[in-house]
């Protein structure tokens, strides 16, 4: 919810911002949804504070009183698991005069004690104790007033993934994510334990709009240029190294063109693609439980668990798996920085051999220390410096494969029994881009919804 | 050798290693090192806990061997990563450096640095701890380098040449 007070406001003409005409085989996106800073302010308010945002995983809150801090749009949250074992997300706000309770990014308190005049709280959120409120003279008025922190309109789970929403106008976060899940669960079962958090902090800033780091998850087309220098680095470690233990993905397939591509959009702005007849599959570090999943879930969905692939659940989270699975929370700061918060879950029970590897191809890969996420940052600003040409409106970057789009599910997802609104199958060669139309459509929705919303209450 | 003398050699150790970074010659770096160096960023947990094995949780950085450092120069010299090109200027700096163990031939100094780095019109700094364990071959070389970085929320990048 957004509780500024009303003022006159220009209404704009979302429709201008996304050109959706694929009968006539275009899709472009205005320029100005990465560069104009008063629309940056609209995309917080009418859609990152009004709808599902992903805030954390069980396995970072396990013990009673654990909690860890982000933000929900601009606005300061705590997901905290109370001492009664709820978890329960709160603004990062003290109910008096203000002041951030929680100051780190993840911690442990039965009680959150206001700095500047001393009121507390506990776990739960509830107000422990007003200072000196015998001696405070306060009216009956205030006397009424829940003093308790603000508990979020909504927080809802997904097998221990917590999203929130800050308005009660979004449906069940089931509906939300609808058959996305299929995707998150393809994770979330590589191990009959589930999964465990890898400990250890890699975040990274860039000078770039949000929405750019969410594109670049589902673009293949990148990788043999972009990525360049990383297909390099891999086949050195070949040829001057031998079998060592730093098996990386190879981007053979793109070269060759061997595997092939789904790509699939769903309701409410998700997509997902999935790559199959990947070579090097026994070099996953996940191929070490491979026989273990495929006796429990069987061959089709085994294949699945083990492949590259990624999940877009609109706005806020990407799960990204290329030789190995990890989670990026975007935080959109203004309309050219962005955070963006990572974190490494693995299946329980995974060998010790096993679990260093896919340390290592994380840290190869996703860390901003590594050979091709820094290679991803550069190319974020360039974009982003490159859209100051304001003569512009447009560019050609979301018409890979249009003419491959079908409606409904193709072949492997009716194989696997999910139901995408869209779906675009080819040849790796293809790398399409019409799997970004999914998300503009819920960009698009979200802006004129939040619109006429705000315009309705003046 | 008395204990200025060691002092001394080490602390012109530390300085020409961030000198080699700063001019870019990175052969001159890479003899620093012995084959088997481990460069290690632990990644921080809490606000003052870093994580204490790189084969259970993930590190900032953590290359295995000379050859994953040449894999780092060798990346820049090519020209194909953008995130190096053009390359940031950097300026290393050393100081504190203090000796903490010394055996015949080998030793652990700890030392403070801060690179200070230009890159898109703008001024950049990391900074942090470093904790070197030298080995005598043929003089001292750099058998592993520990960095404690703190301030973590890395700008885009972090590589071998910003710390």
């Amino acid at each position: 919810m957004d509780a500024r007070v009303n003022e006159p406001r220009v209404a704009r003409d979302f429709d201008k911002y996304v050109d959706e005409r694929l009968d006539e085989g275009v899709f472009r996106v205005h320029l100005d949804t990465f560069r104009d800073p008063e629309l940056f302010e609209l995309e917080m308010e009418y859609i990152w504070e009004k709808t599902w945002i992903f805030l954390g995983h069980d396995a970072q809150i396990p013990e009673a009183n654990d909690f860890v801090t982000t933000q929900i749009g601009r606005q300061p949250v705590i997901l905290q698991r109370g001492d009664d074992a709820v978890v329960r997300a709160f603004l990062n706000h003290c109910t008096h005069r203000g002041p951030r309770l929680c100051k780190t990014q993840r911690g442990n308190t039965s009680r959150h004690t206001c700095p500047y005049h001393g009121w507390m709280f506990d776990s739960q959120g509830k107000c422990l104790m007003v200072t000196d409120e015998d001696a405070g003279g306060y009216s009956d008025a205030f006397k009424s007033m829940s003093h308790d922190l603000h508990q979020i309109a909504r927080l809802e789970s997904h097998r221990g993934f917590y999203w929130g929403s800050l308005t009660n106008d979004v449906p069940t976060l089931a509906e939300y994510l609808g058959d996305a899940t299929v995707f998150i669960d393809a994770w979330i079962d590589q191990s009959p334990n589930e999964l465990e958090w890898v400990k250890g902090d890699a975040n990274f800033t860039y000078d770039g709009n949000w929405k750019m780091v969410l594109e670049n998850c589902l673009d293949l087309y990148h990788a043999k240029t972009l990525h360049a220098s990383f297909g390099n680095a891999v086949l050195n470690r070949f040829k001057n190294m031998g079998e060592d233990e730093r098996k990386a993905i190879n981007l053979d397939d793109f070269v060759n063109a061997t595997a092939n591509v789904s790509y699939y959009n769903f309701e409410n702005g998700h997509g997902a693609l999935w790559i199959h007849n990947q070579s090097n599959q026994e070099d996953r570090p996940s191929y070490a439980m491979y026989q273990e999943m495929e006796a429990r879930v069987g061959s089709k969905r085994a294949e699945m668990m083990l492949s590259g692939k990624v999940a877009e659940i609109f706005p806020s989270i990407l799960f990204v798996e290329s030789a190995t699975f990890q989670m990026r929370m975007i935080r959109p700061i203004s309309v050219d920085k962005t955070e963006v918060y990572a974190f490494c879950l693995a299946p329980k029970g995974e060998p010790a051999e096993a679990r260093a590897l896919r340390i290592r191809q994380y840290e190869d890969f996703f860390s901003t220390s590594g050979l091709a996420t820094p290679d991803d940052t550069a190319v974020y600003r360039a974009a982003q410096e490159g859209h100051q040409a304001r003569v512009l409106e447009w560019n050609q970057g979301y018409h890979r494969g249009i003419e491959q789009l079908q409606q409904g599910p193709d072949e492997k997802a009716k194989e696997m029994g999910f139901n995408p609104t869209l779906s675009i199958h080819g040849s790796i060669a293809m790398q399409s881009e019409a799997v970004y139309i999914g998300p503009y459509r819920e960009w698009l929705k979200k802006m004129k919804a939040g619109q006429d919303n705000a315009l309705a209450k003046l | 050798m008395d204990d200025l003398q060691l002092q001394h050699e080490v602390s012109q150790l530390l300085y020409r290693e961030g000198l080699a970074l700063d001019r870019q010659h990175w052969d001159e770096w890479l003899d620093l090192f012995t084959d088997d160096v481990v460069l290690w960023i632990p990644s921080w947990i809490t606000e003052h806990e870093q994580i204490s094995d790189p084969q259970t949780e993930i590190s900032l950085l953590y290359l295995n061997g000379k050859n994953y450092l040449k894999e780092r120069t060798e990346r820049v010299v090519k020209g194909m990563s953008p995130a190096s090109v053009p390359m940031p200027r950097t300026c290393h700096a050393v100081n504190n450096i203090v000796i903490e163990e010394a055996g015949t031939d080998s030793l652990t100094v700890q030392s403070a640095f801060r690179v200070d780095y230009y890159h898109h019109k703008k001024c950049y700094a990391i900074f942090g701890h470093y904790k070197h364990q030298l080995v005598q071959q043929d003089g001292w070389k750099i058998n592993n380098k520990r960095v404690t970085l703190m301030n973590d929320l890395v700008s885009e990048v972090l590589d071998v040449y910003l710390i």
